[in-house]
């Protein structure tokens, strides 16, 4: 295991020592190349934050591994959010990035895809019935079924229960119907 | 219909953690030989992290707490900075025999304290004596509210016309652009937020918290919290004063918030009942 993994650790399991360690340690690094192109000290916490929230889904992945140094991955990550976010992501980048700290583009690239991915479940999430979009949010936030069922006022744990099933599944189905998912 | 009801309970089972024993045995022995089913749940756990809502990962609250104290403290350093870089700077003004240098401390000293005392007073007192409506004209009227939407603006034209139109306080302009764009189901990010602020500037309140509970009710909102604040706002200036509590205390509750708005939302929600409950 590579030595860095101690800081997805600390994402994963909201070490406040080591999340402090990493704000002081990489986001100066990381506002020093926001800033040089035309960003500010607030738009480079939102860059470091969520870029960690890419780390953090891609580290929740089954059989996720740490290839590289931690900072040369949150390094691209930030990069890309920001080329993105200036619009320069198809063209020439602004940004050179340094050899040592962006060697491993393929982890970084490998986020960004994730990213797209994720915004396709997020659309087809969107295009359920309330009620199914509801049901679906709550389980993710470990709402047990019992719950669900006195809030959405269904008879019983049951009926949530078989609710979730035919909502989960439609998803399913929606997202595995997208030529993007398939592509 | 049965087995493939009895799977989806096993897959919810073990994507919870909580399949456990001779029947978490059973079903990592019926993954590792089926890769068809490893694929369906790579496919669901995967579903369970791209849904996953920005408020629900515990280590955002520690970040933001972090970034408060640091820029509060970082602030307070600039503060001492100009204090000392003052006292050093003309060193040879002072004249030997003659206690210069002290006395220039003591002035400095004074006006930093006069100022931190004066800063303090005015802060309590319009935390005190404000009325709900002057503190919420105060906090969502100002520039930087508008800056904040500002920051999540697409590179989309016509939303950019939308801001361009808020900037010139041309309120109604900036909603009939906005309202062409979120009714066309253009999903860009922060026209809904946009559209409900520009109805609140124009005095529409209803028509404000109506789009912003349509908005809560979408999934994987990464601004939630602003959402929340600007609804609070639209409930009070409609005066549905107890509304407005409730989505107070809602974010006051949520640990996403960050402490200077949830500081902002007590006082508000304290201002509310003194003066109206």
């Amino acid at each position: 295991m590579h030595e860095d993994y101690r800081y997805i650790e600390a994402l994963l399991e909201n070490d406040h020592k080591l999340l402090n360690e990493m704000y002081q340690k990489f986001l100066p690094r990381i506002e020093a190349m926001v800033r040089s192109n035309s960003g500010t000290k607030d738009e480079a916490f939102d860059i470091f934050q969520e870029a960690l929230i890419i780390i953090y889904r891609k580290a929740k992945q089954m059989g996720f591994e740490l290839t590289s140094k931690f900072y040369t991955y949150l390094y691209g990550i930030c990069r890309n959010l920001w080329l993105k976010k200036l619009g320069k992501v198809k063209t020439e980048p602004l940004i050179k990035p340094p050899e040592e700290e962006y060697s491993n583009i393929d982890l970084t690239e490998e986020a960004m895809e994730d990213e797209k991915r994720y915004q396709l479940y997020q659309e087809k999430m969107l295009e359920l019935s309330e009620d199914c979009q509801k049901i679906i949010s709550l389980r993710l936030k470990k709402t047990k079924l019992k719950d669900i069922a006195n809030l959405m006022g269904y008879k019983n744990e049951n009926t949530a229960t078989q609710k979730h099933f035919k909502c989960k599944k439609q998803l399913v189905k929606l997202i595995q119907g997208d030529d993007r998912y398939r592509s | 219909m049965e087995s493939e009801f009895q799977k989806y309970e096993l897959i919810e089972q073990y994507l919870s953690g909580t399949l456990k024993g001779e029947a978490l045995n059973d079903f990592n022995a019926m993954l590792s030989n089926d890769p068809k089913f490893q694929k369906e749940i790579a496919l669901h756990k995967d579903i369970e992290i791209g849904l996953m809502e920005q408020e629900d990962i515990p280590f955002i609250k520690t970040l933001n707490e972090i970034y408060e104290n640091e820029s509060a403290m970082s602030s307070t350093e600039k503060t001492k900075e100009i204090y000392i870089g003052e006292s050093i700077e003309h060193p040879q003004k002072s004249e030997p025999g003659k206690p210069k240098t002290i006395v220039r401390y003591l002035k400095i000293v004074a006006a930093v304290a006069a100022i931190l005392f004066a800063g303090i007073f005015i802060n309590q007192f319009f935390k005190q004596s404000l009325s709900p409506i002057a503190l919420s004209e105060k906090w969502i009227g100002e520039p930087l509210e508008q800056s904040s939407l500002r920051n999540q603006t697409t590179r989309n034209e016509r939303l950019n016309n939308a801001y361009k139109e808020m900037e010139s306080k041309n309120y109604e302009g900036a909603i009939k652009m906005l309202l062409d764009i979120y009714e066309n189901k253009m999903d860009l990010p922060g026209s809904g937020l946009a559209l409900g602020y520009a109805y609140i500037q124009n005095s529409q309140h209803k028509e404000a918290s109506e789009i912003f509970n349509q908005l809560l009710k979408k999934t994987n909102l990464k601004n939630s919290d602003q959402i929340n604040w600007y609804l609070a706002h639209s409930y009070l200036r409609n005066k549905q004063f107890s509304q407005s509590i409730a989505v107070l205390e809602n974010m006051l509750s949520n640990p996403s918030v960050t402490p200077k708005k949830k500081e902002e939302a007590k006082v508000l929600m304290e201002a509310i009942r003194k003066q109206f409950l």
